[in-house]
C-alpha cells in the first residue's frame, strides 16, 4: 500500500527533468526520503483524526446531545478539518460547490509553508467549540490533546500561519452552518402527541417529549430536498400486516437468542438510557449511532493506514451521509408519526410487555439506525470495497465488547435488525429504512467527488 | 435604699421571669435527664443499602401510650436495623429502658409501630410492622400482647395479623362498627414499574405490596381486603394512613398516602363492611410522593381536614437541583391512563360543606406549609394551647438521590470511569458519596386565618437532623403536648413543652368504650364555648408517619375557663356536658351517652343549584396547548372562555343571555321563558363563525334602534382575533355585517360599551389580553367610536399598548358627569382613565394608577360597596394559594428579551423565595426555551443559585421588558375622596384566583354582599391546578365588615370564568364544562 502511494507521489512531484541520470537518481533519492518522511508522518497524522473525534464525542456524550444535533456537530467539524488539511494531498478537492450552499473557501497563500495537520486541527477545534455546550470540558480535553500534538516539531511561524488558516476555514464553515435553519428550529412549537390510534405516543420508562420534530427543515448537504427519496408508507394501524409485525416483535423477544440480545446491545447507541434501582435513578450514556459509524470509519482508516487527508476524506464523507440520512429519516418519521412496538403491543397483546432496549423518544418509521447505518455503509464500501472485513471495537469505551463483521453491508444489516431484536422497531421500518439509507448513500457518493481522477 | 434596691431587683427578676418569649416554647431534654438513649442507627453495607431496599432511609417510628397503666405515657421506638426500645415513664420526665423486661425482640427491618388494646383487656398492646428485603419470616408483622406485668407476648400468628407484606404502618379502628377493633395494614411495593397500563396494573393484586384490611371476628382477624374494596396492586407504595370520618356520616373513613405514581386513596366507608375509593369525588388533586399524613380540624369549623406531606424543598437551591422539565405531556398521559392530578408538594385539604356533602379545597400554599423538603411526620396539635391546632413536621434525607446532577452527570461519569478501568461501576460507593443533609424540622403556629407561621426558631426547634417517625404526648402531665422524635443516626429528641408558661387553658379527654373497643377509638368530641369557639377532634391513634399517639384528646382553649363538651360515639349515641371546667383530664364513658346523634340540619341555603337532565350549555375547549409554543408561560391564554352576557334580546321584558364558545363551538342565545326556564337558540351566523374563541361579550344597542345588539370579543392564543357585532332585528334574531369594526388584531380580554364621545350612541372599549407568541409584550387595546353603526378606531397611541388587560368596567367614578374607564390585568395596576367628554375623550394626563396595585388581576367591578355615596372598585386577583406571594418589597417580576437571538422572546418570571428573587423555570425548562443557555449552566448546580442577572447579560436586562406585580390578593379599593385604599379580602377569598364578581344584598340585611367564583385549571403541570375555589359569598355586616359565609349553596366548584345575574338566578360560566345555574332563595 505504502509503496504504491509512494510511487504515485513520486510521479506527481518529480517533473520531467532532463538532467543527468545520476542527478535524477540523487534527486529521486532525496525526494524519496522526503516523501518517505512525509508519508510516515502522514501515517502518524491519521491518528489525530481519531483523537480529535474522541474529544468531540466525549463532550457530546456528556451533554446528552441528541443523535441529530450530534450529527450536525460532527459533520461541520469534520468538513472543516478536511477543508483545512486537504492541501497535504493535492489529489483531494474541496466540498465547495458540491454541498448545498457551500461557497468556495479561503485559500492558503501560495508559496508559503503550512503544516496541514495544524491547520486541520485548528479548524476542527474552532468549529466544534462553537457547537458544544460544556465548553469547559471540551477545552480541558482539547488542551490535553494539544500537549500531545505539539510534540511534533513545527516551526513557530508555520504553526501560527497554519492555525490562522484553520480558523479562517472554521469561520467560513460556521457561517455556512448558520444558514442551515438550526437556529430557527429551536423556536418552533414543541411536539404534541396525537390522539389518533396508531400514532406515536410517549414511551416508557421516561416518557420523554418527542425530539426534533422539525429536523427536516435543516438544510441538507447533498439531497436536493429532505423528501427527495420516497419509501412506501408503513402498514395501516391494526391491519393484518400491522398485527403480524406486532406479533413478530413480541415473539422475537420471547425467543430471543443470546447473540440477538448481544447485537441489540451492541447497536443500542442510546445517548441516555436510564436505570432505576429503587428510588435511585441513574443513566448510562453511550455514543450516538452517528458517532458509532464515525468510530467505524476511524477504525477502517486506521486499519488501512490511511494518511491524514484520505482519513479525513473518509470520515467527513461519512459524516455528510449521516447528516443527510438523519434529515431524510426524520422527515418521514414525523410525517408518518407512527406508533412504537411497545405502545402497540401493550395495547393489543400484553399490557405488561417491555422492550429489551429503551425506546428512543421519537416516532417509529423508518428506523433511524437502519437509514444511517446503510448510508454510512454505502460510503465506506465505495471507498474501501465490499467484503471488507473488520473488527468493530469502537464501543469498548461504553462497556460493549468488540464484534467482527464481514463487510460494511453486513454491519449495517445487523444494525438494522438489532432494532427488532431490541423490540423498538417493526420489520418494515428496518427494511424500508435500509432502502432509504442505501439511496442516500448512493446520492452522496454520486454527487460528491473528493478525489481527482477516478 | 437597700430595701428599695432589693425590691427593685426582685421586680426585675420577676419581670424577666415572666417575659413570655424569652424561654422558647420547647426545650430539648438531654439524655442524662430523660434516660432515653435511643437512636435509629443505619449502617450501610454493600448488601444492605438503598439499592438493595429502596426504603432504606425511611427511618423508624414512635408509639406512645400508658403500657403499665400507671397513669403515665410510655414510649416505644422502632429501629430499622436494631432492636426496638421500650421506655417506661417514671414521672418528672425520667424514663427507664425496660426493653428486656418486656421481652420484646424483633429481627428484620422494623418500620411503623402502633398501640391498641387488641384483646380488650384494658391494657395497650403493641403492633410492630416489618419490611425490608430479607426473608418472609423476618418480615411478618408482630403483635405483642400486654401481659399486664410489664412483659409482652408475641402472638401475631395466633391473632392472624402477622401479615407478610412489606409493611409501613398499621392502624386499629372499628370500621364495621361492631364494637371491636379491626386492623388496616399499610404496605408498599419494592419494585418500581415504569410502564403503564393502569387498568391492568390497578386491578391486579399483590400480597406483598397491597394494603390489607383485617376484620376482627371475636378476637381472630380475617383478611377481607378484596371483598371490602381495598386496593392491593403491585404499585402501592403506602407511606401514610389517616383514619377519620371525612364525610361526617358517623362511620370512619381512611386516607392512604401513596408514594410515586399510584394515586392516594380516600376510602369512604359504605356502612356495609366495604369501602369505596372516592378520591376524585372529594379532592381536586393530591401530593405526588405522598408520605406521612394527618387529619385534624385546623380552622375550628368542626370538620376534619387533612394534610399530606411530600418532598418539595423550601429553598430555591434544593428546588433547582431536583426539578426537571415541566412534563406537561407526560402529566396528560398519566391522566389519560387513569391517574389523578398529583403534584409534588404538601397538600392541606380543607373540608368544606355543600348541603351535607363534604368536599375539600386544597390550601397548602396559602397556608404557608407546602414546602418543607423531604417530609415524613405531620402532627397537628395545639402546642401553644391557644385554641388553634398547630403543626409539627419532621423531615430529612440521608442521601440526596433526587439531585439531577447525579442522574445525568456524576453517576454516568463513574460508569465511564469504571469501564475505562475495566471494573464494575461502584454504584454503592457513589451512593455513599451523596451528601447526607440534616435539615431542620418545621414547627408551625396556626394563625387562625387558614395560615401557619413558621415558629421553628422562636419555639426552640431550630436543630438540624434526619427525623422520621414522631409523636406528641403529655409526658409530664402538665396539660401540654411534648414531642418525641425518632432520628436516624442521632439520638432521639425529647422536647419538653412549656406552654404552661403561656397561661393558656387545656382540657384532656379520654374515652372509655363499652365493648371490645376499650379506649373508645373512633369517638369524636366537639368542644365549644360561648364565644363561638368550637373544635372537633376524632380519637384515632395512628398519626403522622409510622407512629401512634396515646389514647387521649388534647384541647387547647386559650383563656376560656368554661366549655361545652359533646362526644359522638360510633354506636350513634351522644352525650353533652355543659359548664365543663378546664385544666383537667376527664374520662367520658360510652355508657353515659344515651341520646341519639341527630343529623345536623344545615342552615337554609341562600342558593340552590338548578340541576337539569341535560345541561343548558357546555363550553367545550379546543385542543390547543399554549405551552408548546411558549414553554415558559405561567398559564394558558387559550382557556379564557366562555363569554357570558345578559340582556333582553327579544324585548319581552325578561333578561336573556348569550354564552360564547371556544374555537370550534358556536355561541348560543338563551331566551328567558320565565321561572328559570331558558330556551336555546343558535343563530345561523354563530354556527358559521366558529373559528373564533369568545372570551367576553356585551349586549348594547349599538345601532341605536331600540334593541340590544351583541358585541363578542375574540380571544385565545392562536389566531383569529377579529371581534364581531351581531345586529338584533328587535325580535331576537341576529345577523352579521362585515366591515363595521376596524381590525382587532390582538387576542381580546374584555369589552365595555359606553358613550365616551357624548353623542348619544354607545361606543366601545375593547381590551387586549395577550400578544400571541410574545408574552408579556402588551397587546393592542382599542377605543372604537360609534359613527352610525360603523366604528372608527380612535385609540390614542398611549392607550394602545397600555397592558395585558383582563377586565374593564365603566362608571362615573369621579362624579363629574362623564363616564370613566377602569381597567386591570396582568402586571398592571388598577387603572382609572377619566373620561374627558370631548376628543380625544381620554388623556394620558388624566389617568390614575392606584399605587402599589400591580397584580395579576382577573376582574373588576365598580360598586358603592360601603354605601357612602361614592364608587369603590372590587377587584379579583390571582390570590395567595400559589408558590408566589408577592408583596410591595418582594414583587413577582418578569423579564423578557431574546436571549439567544433566535427570534423568539424568552420571558422569565422571578419571584421571592426566602427573601431573594429567583427565576421560576427549572434548568431543563430554561434550556428548552433557550438551548444556548446550556453553555452558561452546564450542570444543575451551576444554575441552582442563579438569579435573573445570571441569565440575562447586563445589556439584555437593560433592553428587556420588565414588569412587576406587587399584589396578588383580591379585595376592594375603597374610594376615599378619590384616593383608593386597598382592603384585601380575608383568606377564604385568597385561596383561589377570583375570575368574576357580582354584588347584591343576598341576605337582605341592607348591606351589599359580594359573590365570587374563579379557579384556573389551564396552568403548567408543575404549578398544579388552582381548583380550591368552590364559589364564595362574602357577607357584609355594617359593623364588622365582610366575612365568608359557609354552606350557602353557591357551589361554583369548577373552572369558573364569568358570573352573570338574571332575575333571581346566578349563572356561572365554566371553562370546558357545563354552565351552572343557581337560584337565589
Amino acid at each position: 500500500m505504502i509503496r504504491s502511494k509512494f510511487l504515485k507521489l513520486t510521479e506527481l512531484r518529480i517533473p520531467n527533468v532532463s538532467a543527468g541520470v545520476f542527478t535524477n537518481r540523487v534527486i529521486l533519492f532525496f525526494i524519496l526520503s522526503l516523501t518517505a518522511i512525509e508519508t510516515r508522518s502522514q501515517q502518524k497524522n491519521a491518528q489525530v483524526v481519531g483523537q480529535c473525534f474522541q474529544v468531540l464525542t466525549n463532550v457530546i456524550i456528556h451533554d446528552i446531545t441528541s443523535p441529530l444535533v450530534a450529527s450536525r456537530d460532527y459533520a461541520y467539524s469534520m468538513i472543516a478539518f478536511y477543508e483545512a488539511a486537504r492541501y497535504a494531498d493535492t489529489n483531494y478537492m474541496s466540498y465547495a460547490g458540491q454541498l448545498n450552499g457551500l461557497k468556495p473557501l479561503p485559500l492558503p497563500t501560495g508559496g508559503l509553508v503550512y503544516d496541514w495537520q495544524t491547520a486541520g486541527t485548528a479548524a476542527f477545534y474552532k468549529t466544534s467549540y462553537a457547537f458544544v455546550f460544556s465548553k469547559d470540558i471540551f477545552q480541558k480535553d482539547w488542551d490535553s490533546l494539544q500537549v500531545q500534538l505539539k510534540k511534533r516539531a513545527v516551526p513557530k511561524e508555520v504553526y501560527s500561519r497554519s492555525v490562522a488558516f484553520g480558523e479562517q476555514i472554521a469561520a467560513h464553515i460556521l457561517a455556512w452552518a448558520k444558514e442551515d435553519n438550526y437556529i430557527h428550529t429551536r423556536t418552533l412549537p414543541r411536539f404534541t402527541p396525537s390522539k389518533t390510534p396508531g400514532t406515536w405516543q410517549q414511551t416508557a420508562p421516561d416518557y420523554m417529549e418527542a425530539i426534533e420534530p422539525y429536523w427536516n427543515q435543516i438544510r441538507t448537504m447533498v439531497l436536493v430536498k429532505p423528501d427527495e427519496i420516497a419509501i412506501p408508507l408503513p402498514a395501516a394501524y391494526k391491519s393484518e400486516k400491522f398485527m403480524a409485525e406486532c406479533k413478530e416483535v413480541f415473539e422475537t423477544k420471547k425467543k430471543l437468542s443470546k447473540d440477538q440480545d448481544w447485537s441489540a446491545n451492541f447497536w443500542d447507541c442510546n445517548p441516555f438510557a436510564t436505570r432505576t434501582v429503587g428510588h435511585l435513578m441513574y443513566s448510562i450514556k453511550k455514543v450516538s449511532p452517528g458517532g458509532h459509524w464515525l468510530g467505524i470509519a476511524g477504525i477502517i482508516t486506521s486499519k488501512t493506514k490511511q494518511p491524514l487527508v484520505p482519513s479525513l476524506a473518509t470520515c467527513s464523507l461519512v459524516s455528510v451521509a449521516l447528516f443527510d440520512a438523519f434529515i431524510a429519516c426524520w422527515d418521514i418519521k414525523y410525517k408518518t408519526n407512527y406508533i412504537r412496538p411497545v405502545t402497540a403491543i401493550q395495547q393489543l397483546i400484553d399490557p405488561g410487555w417491555e422492550a429489551v432496549l429503551q425506546t428512543p423518544p421519537f416516532p417509529e418509521y423508518p428506523s433511524g439506525h437502519s437509514v444511517i447505518s446503510m448510508a454510512s455503509a454505502v460510503v465506506l464500501t465505495n471507498i474501501y470495497g465490499d467484503n471488507f472485513a473488520y473488527i468493530d471495537y469502537s464501543e469498548k469505551p461504553y462497556g460493549v465488547n468488540s464484534r467482527s463483521f464481514h463487510s460494511f453491508y453486513d454491519a449495517a444489516g445487523e444494525a438494522a435488525m438489532s432494532r427488532l431484536y431490541g423490540g423498538i422497531h417493526f420489520r418494515e421500518a428496518i427494511e424500508n429504512g435500509s432502502a432509504l439509507g442505501k439511496k442516500v448513500g448512493e446520492l452522496v457518493v454520486t454527487r460528491v467527488k473528493l478525489k481527482k481522477g477516478k | 435604699m437597700q430595701l428599695f434596691m432589693r425590691i427593685l431587683s426582685v421586680l426585675v427578676l420577676f419581670i424577666s421571669l415572666n417575659a413570655v418569649g424569652q424561654q422558647p416554647l420547647f426545650t430539648l431534654l438531654p439524655a442524662q435527664q430523660t434516660g432515653i438513649k435511643f437512636q435509629n442507627s443505619i449502617t450501610e453495607s454493600p448488601t444492605q443499602n438503598v439499592l438493595a431496599y429502596e426504603y432504606f432511609y425511611n427511618g423508624g417510628g414512635v408509639a406512645v401510650g400508658d403500657l403499665n397503666n400507671d397513669g403515665l405515657p410510655d414510649i416505644v421506638f422502632t429501629s430499622n436495623m436494631d432492636q426496638p426500645k421500650v421506655y417506661f415513664n417514671k414521672g418528672h420526665l425520667s424514663f427507664e429502658d425496660v426493653t428486656s423486661k418486656t421481652k420484646i425482640k424483633a429481627s428484620g427491618w422494623k418500620t411503623g409501630v402502633t398501640m391498641a388494646d387488641v384483646n380488650a383487656d384494658g391494657w395497650l398492646d403493641i403492633y410492630i410492622c416489618r419490611s425490608g428485603n430479607g426473608e418472609e419470616a423476618d418480615r411478618r408483622n408482630l403483635l405483642y400482647i400486654n401481659q399486664q406485668n410489664g412483659s409482652f407476648k408475641e402472638m401475631g400468628a395466633q391473632y392472624g395479623v402477622d401479615d407478610k407484606g412489606h409493611s409501613t404502618q398499621a392502624v386499629f379502628f372499628d370500621y364495621d362498627n361492631d364494637g371491636d377493633l379491626d386492623l388496616f395494614v399499610l404496605n408498599h411495593s419494592t419494585k418500581r414499574y415504569r410502564n403503564f397500563d393502569v387498568a391492568w396494573m390497578k386491578s391486579s393484586r399483590d400480597s406483598l405490596a397491597g394494603d390489607k384490611l383485617f376484620r376482627n371476628d371475636k378476637g381472630h382477624f380475617t383478611d377481607v381486603s378484596a371483598e371490602a374494596g381495598i386496593i392491593g396492586n403491585p404499585i402501592c407504595f403506602g407511606l401514610g394512613v389517616a383514619v377519620a370520618d371525612f364525610n361526617r356520616d358517623g362511620w370512619p373513613d381512611m386516607y392512604v398516602s401513596n408514594d410515586y405514581d399510584e394515586d392516594d386513596y380516600l376510602y369512604i366507608n359504605q356502612h356495609d363492611g366495604t369501602f369505596k375509593e372516592s378520591l376524585s369525588s372529594y379532592m381536586g388533586h393530591t401530593s405526588k410522593f405522598s408520605m406521612g399524613c394527618d387529619a385534624a380540624d385546623i380552622n375550628n369549623d368542626a370538620m376534619t381536614d387533612l394534610l399530606t406531606l411530600d418532598m418539595l424543598p423550601e429553598d430555591n437551591r434544593r428546588q433547582k437541583l431536583l426539578k426537571g422539565p415541566d412534563g406537561y405531556d407526560y402529566f396528560q398521559m398519566l391522566l389519560r391512563n387513569g391517574y389523578y392530578y398529583q403534584y409534588m408538594r404538601n397538600m392541606l385539604h380543607l373540608a368544606t360543606k355543600n348541603g351535607d356533602q363534604v368536599s375539600f379545597s386544597e390550601i397548602g400554599q396559602m397556608a404557608g406549609i407546602s414546602n418543607t423538603d423531604w417530609s415524613w411526620s405531620a402532627l397537628f396539635g395545639d402546642y401553644d394551647l391557644d385554641g388553634w391546632q398547630d403543626l409539627f413536621i419532621t423531615n430529612g434525607y440521608m442521601r440526596d438521590y433526587t439531585n439531577l446532577d447525579y442522574l445525568k452527570y456524576i453517576l454516568p461519569d463513574e460508569m465511564k470511569k469504571a469501564r475505562a478501568e475495566g471494573r464494575d461501576p461502584d454504584l454503592y460507593g457513589l451512593v455513599k458519596q451523596m451528601p447526607s443533609s440534616d435539615v431542620k424540622n418545621y414547627l408551625y403556629r396556626n394563625t387562625g386565618k387558614l395560615s401557619f407561621e413558621n415558629m421553628s426558631q422562636q419555639w426552640g426547634m431550630d436543630l438540624a437532623s434526619l427525623s422520621h417517625g414522631a409523636a406528641y404526648a403529655d409526658l409530664d402531665n402538665d396539660g401540654d403536648l411534648d414531642l418525641i422524635v425518632n432520628n436516624t443516626n442521632k439520638p432521639a429528641f425529647i422536647w419538653q413543652n412549656h406552654a404552661e408558661d403561656l397561661k393558656n387553658n387545656f382540657l384532656k379527654i379520654r374515652l372509655k368504650g363499652s365493648d371490645q373497643n376499650t379506649f373508645g377509638v373512633g369517638g369524636k368530641v366537639i368542644v365549644s364555648a360561648a364565644d363561638g369557639f368550637q373544635q372537633l377532634q376524632e380519637l384515632e391513634l395512628t398519626h403522622g408517619f409510622q407512629s401512634s399517639m396515646e389514647p387521649c384528646l388534647f384541647f387547647g382553649l386559650g383563656k376560656r375557663s368554661t366549655v361545652t363538651v359533646q362526644v359522638f360515639w360510633q354506636n350513634g349515641k351522644t352525650q353533652i356536658i355543659t359548664g365543663q371546667g378546664v385544666n383537667q383530664t376527664i374520662v367520658l364513658d360510652q355508657k353515659n351517652a344515651t341520646d341519639d346523634i341527630k343529623k345536623e340540619k344545615p342552615a337554609p341555603a341562600l342558593f340552590t343549584e338548578i340541576i337539569t337532565e341535560k345541561p343548558l350549555f357546555t363550553h367545550v375547549e379546543d385542543e390547543y396547548n399554549d405551552f408548546k409554543r411558549e414553554p415558559l408561560l405561567p398559564h394558558q391564554f387559550s382557556k379564557n372562555g366562555p363569554a357570558l352576557a345578559t340582556g333582553d334580546v327579544n324585548g319581552d321584558g325578561k333578561n336573556d343571555f348569550f354564552a360564547g364558545g371556544a374555537k370550534g363551538q358556536p355561541g348560543s342565545i338563551f331566551i328567558n321563558e320565565g321561572n328559570g326556564k331558558f330556551t336555546e337558540q343558535i343563530p345561523t351566523v354563530f354556527a358559521e363563525q366558529t373559528l373564533f374563541e369568545a372570551v367576553d361579550a356585551v349586549f348594547a344597542d349599538l345601532d341605536h334602534d331600540g334593541d340590544l345588539d351583541l358585541y363578542v370579543v375574540s380571544g385565545g392564543n392562536e389566531a383569529n382575533f377579529q371581534d364581531h357585532i351581531y345586529w338584533n332585528d328587535g325580535l331576537g334574531n341576529f345577523s352579521f355585517k362585515p366591515d363595521v369594526l376596524p381590525p382587532t388584531l390582538s387576542s381580546g380580554g374584555a369589552v365595555v360599551a359606553f358613550d365616551f364621545d357624548g353623542d348619544g350612541d354607545l361606543d366601545i372599549f375593547r381590551a387586549g389580553q395577550v400578544t400571541t407568541g410574545a408574552y408579556p409584550v402588551a397587546p393592542s387595546s382599542y377605543l372604537f367610536e360609534n359613527d352610525k353603526g360603523i366604528f372608527k378606531d380612535v385609540t390614542p397611541a398611549w392607550l394602545k399598548n397600555i397592558g395585558m388587560i383582563s377586565s374593564a368596567a365603566v362608571a362615573d367614578i369621579n362624579k363629574d358627569g362623564v363616564s370613566d374607564l377602569i381597567i386591570a390585568g396582568e402586571y398592571m395596576p388598577v387603572t382609572i382613565l377619566y373620561g374627558q367628554g370631548k376628543a380625544p375623550y381620554f388623556s394620558a394626563t388624566a389617568v390614575k394608577t392606584i399605587p402599589q396595585s400591580t397584580g395579576w388581576w382577573n376582574c373588576v367591578k365598580i360598586e358603592d360597596i360601603d354605601g357612602d355615596g361614592d364608587l369603590d372598585i372590587i377587584a379579583g386577583n390571582h390570590g395567595l394559594n400559589s408558590q408566589m406571594r408577592p408583596t410591595v418589597g418582594q414583587p413577582v417580576t418578569i423579564d423578557a428579551a431574546d436571549i439567544d437571538n433566535n427570534g423568539s422572546m424568552d420571558a422569565i418570571i422571578s419571584y421571592y423565595i426566602q427573601g431573594k428573587s429567583y427565576p421560576m423555570p427549572s434548568r431543563d425548562e430554561l434550556i428548552d426555551q433557550a438551548p444556548s443557555i446550556k453553555i452558561k449552566f452546564p450542570t444543575y448546580k451551576a444554575y441552582a443559585d442563579a438569579t435573573i442577572k445570571d441569565i440575562f447579560t447586563e445589556e439584555q436586562l437593560k433592553k428587556a421588558i420588565h414588569l412587576e406585580a406587587e399584589e396578588f390578593r383580591s379585595g376592594i379599593f375603597i374610594n376615599d375622596k378619590g384616593n383608593f385604599q386597598f382592603m384585601p379580602f380575608s383568606n377564604e377569598a385568597q385561596l383561589f384566583p377570583v375570575r368574576s364578581i357580582v354584588v347584591a344584598d343576598y341576605n337582605h340585611d341592607g348591606a351589599k354582599d359580594i359573590l365570587l367564583a374563579g379557579n384556573n385549571y389551564a396552568v403548567r403541570a408543575q404549578s398544579g391546578r388552582y381548583d380550591a375555589g368552590k364559589g364564595l359569598l362574602l357577607l357584609q355586616k355594617k359593623e364588622t365588615g365582610f366575612s365568608a359565609a359557609v354552606n350557602t349553596g353557591f357551589y361554583a366548584n369548577k373552572d369558573a370564568r364569568k358570573i352573570i345575574a338574571i332575575d333571581n338566578f346566578i349563572i356561572v360560566g365554566n371553562n370546558n364544562d357545563k354552565i351552572q345555574i343557581f337560584k337565589v332563595n
